[in-house]
C-alpha cells in the first residue's frame, strides 16, 4: 500500500519536499502588505493572501505539497498586489495634496 | 523537390513548429484571460514606459503557464499572470503619480521663488526647490521679533 502510494507519487510528478521557501516568501510579502498599511488601503488583496497563505499552511500540514506551493505562490502575488495599491494609492494622495496647495 | 514534397516538407516544418513551441497543447479559459490581459499591458505605453520590470515578470510567468505539467499549475499561474499584469499597472500608476508630484513641487517652488508664495510653511523637500525655496523666506521679518533690545 505504501509502497504503491509512492510509487504513484514518484511518477505522476509530485512534489516531495514541502514548499518551505515559497510560504516564507509568501508570509513575508502579507507582513510586508500589512506594514503598508494595506488593511486600509487594499483590504480585499490583503485578505485574499491571507486566505491562500493559511491554506498553503494548512496544505503543507496535509503534505498536499503541490497545492501549497500553488496557494503559497498565489498569496505572494496578491500580498504583493495589496502593496503595489498602496503605493500607487499613496503617490496619487500627494499629488492630490499638491494641487489643493498650489491651489490648480 | 517537387512541388508537392515541397508542400509536405512545409507543413512538416509548421506541425513541429506548433509542437515545439507548446500550440499543440490545449489551453484553458484562465490561460486565455491570461494571455490577453498580458496583450493588453504590453500594448499600453504607459506600462510599458513606467513599469517594464513588472511587465517582463508578468511575462515570464505567462511562458511557465504554458509550459506547465498539468491544468492545476496552468490555472494557478494563469491567476498569478493575470495579477502581476495588474501590479505592473499599478507600478506605472504610481510612477506617473510621483513624476508629476515632482512636477508640481518644482512649479511651486519656483512660484514661490518670486515671493508670491504663502509663506514659509511649505518648503519643499529637496531639490534645486528648496533652494530658491529658501532665499524667499521672510528672514529680515523674523528678525524684527528678536529680543536683542539696546
Amino acid at each position: 500500500m505504501t509502497l504503491a502510494g509512492a510509487t504513484l507519487l514518484a511518477t505522476c510528478g509530485c512534489a516531495h519536499h514541502p514548499p518551505t521557501a515559497q510560504v516564507t516568501s509568501a508570509s513575508r510579502a502579507v507582513r510586508r502588505a500589512e506594514s503598508l498599511e494595506a488593511e486600509s488601503y487594499s483590504p480585499m488583496d490583503l485578505r485574499l493572501a491571507r486566505e491562500e497563505l493559511a491554506r498553503a499552511e494548512r496544505a503543507v500540514e496535509a503534505r498536499d505539497y503541490d497545492r501549497a506551493r500553488r496557494l503559497a505562490e498565489q498569496a505572494s502575488v496578491d500580498a504583493e498586489l495589496a502593496a503595489a495599491r498602496v503605493r500607487s494609492e499613496r503617490a496619487r494622495a500627494r499629488v492630490a495634496h499638491l494641487r489643493r496647495r498650489i491651489g490648480r | 523537390m517537387t512541388p508537392v514534397g515541397q508542400c509536405f516538407g512545409t507543413a512538416g516544418v509548421i506541425a513541429v513548429s506548433f509542437v515545439a513551441l507548446g500550440c499543440a497543447r490545449p489551453s484553458t479559459a484562465a490561460l486565455e484571460r491570461a494571455r490577453a490581459a498580458y496583450e493588453d499591458a504590453s500594448q499600453d505605453e504607459q506600462v510599458i514606459e513606467n513599469a517594464p520590470l513588472a511587465l517582463q515578470d508578468a511575462r515570464q510567468t505567462l511562458e511557465r503557464a504554458e509550459r506547465a505539467p498539468n491544468e492545476k499549475d496552468t490555472t494557478s499561474l494563469a491567476y498569478v499572470v493575470e495579477r502581476k499584469v495588474e501590479i505592473a499597472r499599478a507600478n506605472a500608476e504610481e510612477r506617473v503619480a510621483e513624476k508629476l508630484a515632482r512636477r508640481l513641487s518644482r512649479e511651486q517652488a519656483s512660484a514661490r521663488g518670486g515671493c508670491r508664495g504663502r509663506g514659509p510653511r511649505a518648503v519643499p523637500s529637496g531639490g534645486e526647490g528648496s533652494r530658491r525655496g529658501r532665499s524667499c523666506r521672510p528672514t529680515a521679518a523674523r528678525g524684527d521679533a528678536s529680543p536683542v533690545r539696546p
